[in-house]
């Protein structure tokens, strides 16, 4: 009897009674715990359907259909998970993320309107398809962010790689498994990175602090460029540089002007600048004269009279005195110039580039030089940099804190890195479940076998077909507890390579590994003896039988033969592409390298692989004949004259036998369109 | 069920009832998770339609039990609820007459 403690009670008379009770979500006080929320989400999944089930009390599909529905994933959750990011980090994601999302909600719309969607199509669907196809063209290499799979195609074979992708990306268990990921990375990072006031102000005072420092990197590295142009020795442009690091303006560009000027090689700056001052005293003494000549001229106009001519007498002498005093100040500045010319021995044109440098290098020191803008602008920055140092190291020194933005940074590194690999995982994903489910329907046909045979008596064939699943069962069991798929590694690669040495000689493989396992002897001679020991115990002979017994032994045998051949004729492909499917998910679970080497128990030589090309060649062109995916996608690379390469093959096949791409129970008529219009337009990429 | 062990479309939607029934107490009193009745939900809808045989629907629910346990009342034989809700009835037809009689 079936363990039914924790079971519910059935109560088929009460279905729709229960299908119209009121559903209460439960509440949970505080934080909630995973238990907890699973148990919400399941009571709302439950009182969804319940709704539905009232609505369509009849169409028992459709709410199973809804089970399935996971919802969507938009283009606003992206933003909200964006905004926890760096903005480095949220760019990448964006770029990575954003035309898939797209993808999503054109493929959930073609698939969820069901009756409304010949309505929705018939306004929309030009619309509709255009997106959906112009998505998928634009949502990127799937496979680029699932490296297992990515190696599997380098080499030439893109047609088919499209092929595999579009495979993959269509169906909607996919697309629910994505979905469901991105929500999880979503959920998983609005729960770690909270509002945190206190870190977020430390993050805040860091990251401006950092862009500070960048900004000073920058500043500092242009006024190094320009003072290293102007031949400025490298310890001066330190100095100078901690000076601008110590706040002071002034007291950096006077240092710049003086090193620029030292770097300039002018001599004896004090003596141009006394030759300067008396250029200055002459233009002063002239200008002086010119004023006295003006007042001369002034005076002998107007009304001469006794004053006049004093004054005239006056301006005169004065006018003398400046003209004697313009002369020695000539001479003076004359003598200055021929004094610099001889003791630095200098003509007049290097006079005149000395007096030019001495003047280009005290230029900067006008505020709108573009030196002088650096190092004041640098010097700013240097005081916020300083400020912003103070604060953070204020705040760090609370160690708890800094743990907790360190925490914060870290949740930000994953939940970039999850979202770069969120389709890789969703892949992963998808094929684990896919492959637990084709498990799961090899076992119903096997179980189904072993009680037909058992009702109609069949004992042989019974134990047989069980002894079958039991050993198939070794390759991997679904564990309820773990609820997952746990493969045995060990016995895939043995029960694989006890294939490819049962299949050396050319016969078929798999015919022996299943003789084996149900102890029956594919060669009449052995099986003749095999039948004599079943009969009358170990030890006994063929030829030691009486006639009577002999003749039983010859229609037992020619019984169990036939039941063999039934066995086998039934579960014989079954076995040997449950087998590979096995080694390939194993492989595919575990390894960097989808389809390389180092597999350790999975690993096989050179030889083997020829050995189980030869066996399963036929098998694998039979799926692609047999499957209209298979034969779509080998028609196109016909058409294109691609030969896929043999590894490329055996992985369209495993997708093929797990039913992927298939658009199954969710596919609407509109998706249907979609799916043809997205399929047509994607065989141009 | 047919008399050659073929699967009629009243067992298919009794199955479906059924297996409907058992997941929505099941996500309500939280032996299934959201999660897991996606999973069972695809393994059921892609299964149910193609079985051929009474056989084949008896092997699904049993894989369907293995897998999710809160299946495992519908391991329960047909014929066992039928003659249960029969006996039940009987009973109570029975209880009726003793009332009448009192």
């Amino acid at each position: 009897m079936p363990d039914t403690a924790t079971a519910p009670e059935i109560k088929p008379t009460e279905i729709l009674a229960s299908t119209q009770r009121e559903v209460q979500t439960p509440t949970f006080a505080g934080t909630e715990t995973e238990a907890q929320k699973k148990l919400r989400e399941a009571h709302e999944k439950a009182g969804k359907i319940r709704e539905l089930q009232s609505q369509h009390p009849e169409d028992l599909k459709k709410q199973l259909v809804e089970v399935t529905e996971v919802g969507s994933f938009s283009e606003q959750d992206l933003e909200s998970t964006k905004s926890l990011l760096s903005s480095e980090q949220a760019k990448t994601a964006a770029e990575g993320i954003t035309p898939l999302i797209k993808y999503l909600e054109a493929a959930r719309k073609a698939r969820i309107n069901r009756s409304e969607v010949a309505t929705e199509l018939g306004a929309n669907a030009d619309e509709i398809l255009k997106k959906t196809a112009e998505l998928l063209i634009t949502r990127g290499n799937l496979l680029e962010k699932f490296s297992d799979l990515k190696d599997a195609f380098e080499g030439n074979d893109n047609a088919l790689r499209g092929h595999v992708e579009d495979l993959i990306a269509r169906d909607p268990r996919f697309q629910n498994e994505l979905v469901k990921e991105l929500k999880r990375i979503r959920d998983e990072a609005h729960e770690n990175l909270r509002s945190d006031p206190q870190a977020e102000e430390l993050e805040r005072t860091k990251t401006e602090k950092g862009d500070v420092e960048e900004l000073q990197d920058q500043q500092t590295e242009i006024i190094k460029t320009q003072l290293e142009a102007r031949s400025v020795p490298a310890d001066r442009i330190d100095a100078i540089l901690k000076t601008i690091n110590t706040g002071d303006a002034g007291f950096a560009i006077s240092r710049t002007v003086d090193s620029i000027i030292d770097a300039s090689g002018i001599q004896n700056v004090s003596y141009l600048d006394a030759y300067r001052q008396d250029a200055s005293a002459v233009r002063t003494a002239e200008t002086e004269r010119t004023q006295l000549e003006q007042q001369l001229n002034q005076a002998r106009r107007g009304k001469q009279n006794p004053q006049t001519a004093e004054l005239i007498k006056s301006l005169d002498d004065q006018i003398l005195r400046k003209g004697s005093a313009i002369d020695d100040l000539k001479q003076k500045q004359g003598d200055r110039k021929n004094n610099y010319e001889s003791t630095f021995n200098v003509d007049d044109a290097g006079f005149e580039a000395q007096l030019q440098s001495l003047d280009e290098a005290r230029a900067m020191l006008n505020p709108e030089n573009s030196l002088n803008r650096a190092i004041q602008y640098a010097t700013s920055n240097g005081q916020r940099l300083k400020e912003l140092t103070r604060q953070v190291s204020t705040l760090e020194s609370n160690t708890e804190l800094t743990q907790r933005v360190a925490q914060r940074e870290n949740d930000r590194e994953k939940l970039s890195s999850a979202l770069e690999n969120a389709v890789g995982t969703a892949i992963g994903r998808f094929l684990e479940k896919k492959y637990d489910d084709y498990v799961s329907s090899q076992n119903v046909l096997i179980r189904a076998s072993e009680k037909e045979a058992e009702k109609k008596g069949e004992k042989w064939l019974a134990e047989s077909t069980k002894k079958l699943k039991e050993a198939m069962d070794k390759w991997g069991k679904f564990n309820p507890k773990t609820r997952k798929m746990e493969l045995d590694r060990g016995n895939i690669g043995k029960s694989i390579r006890e294939l490819a040495a049962n299949s050396a000689t050319g016969e078929d493989g798999s015919r022996k590994n299943v003789a084996k396992i149900v102890n029956f002897e594919l060669d009449p001679e052995k099986a003749r003896e095999q039948i004599a020991i079943d009969i009358k115990g170990e030890g006994t002979t063929f030829d030691s039988l009486t006639d009577i017994e002999k003749a039983n032994a010859e229609a037992l045998l020619k019984k169990r033969t036939a039941d063999f051949e039934k066995l086998y004729s039934e579960h014989g492909v079954s076995y040997k592409e449950r087998l590979t499917a096995a080694f390939f998910e194993a492989r595919r679970a575990h390894d960097i390298n989808f389809l390389g080497k180092n597999l350790g128990e999975l690993s096989l030589t050179g030889d083997e692989w020829k050995i189980l090309d030869s066996q399963f060649g036929l098998l694998i062109e039979q799926k692609l004949q047999s499957s209209k995916d298979g034969q779509k996608v080998m028609q196109d690379l016909r058409e294109r004259g691609i030969v896929p390469d043999k590894k490329l093959k055996w992985l369209l096949w495993i997708l093929l036998t797990l039913g992927v791409g298939a658009a199954g129970f969710v596919a609407a008529p509109a998706a249907a369109a979609a799916i043809g219009a997205v399929k047509s337009a994607g065989s141009a990429f | 069920m047919d008399s050659n062990g073929q699967i009629t479309e009243e067992l298919k939607n009794k199955v479906y009832n059924k297996i409907m029934d058992v997941m929505l107490t099941s996500l309500e009193n939280g032996t299934l998770t959201a999660e897991e009745s996606e999973d069972a939900s695809y393994f059921i809808l892609e299964m149910i339609d193609s079985l051929p045989s009474k056989n084949h629907l008896d092997a699904f629910l049993e894989e369907l039990s293995e897998r999710w346990e809160c299946f495992k009342p519908l391991l329960q034989p047909q014929h066992e609820e039928e003659l249960k809700a029969s006996d039940e009835q009987n009973i109570q037809n029975i209880k009726e007459e003793i009332n009448q009689l009192t």
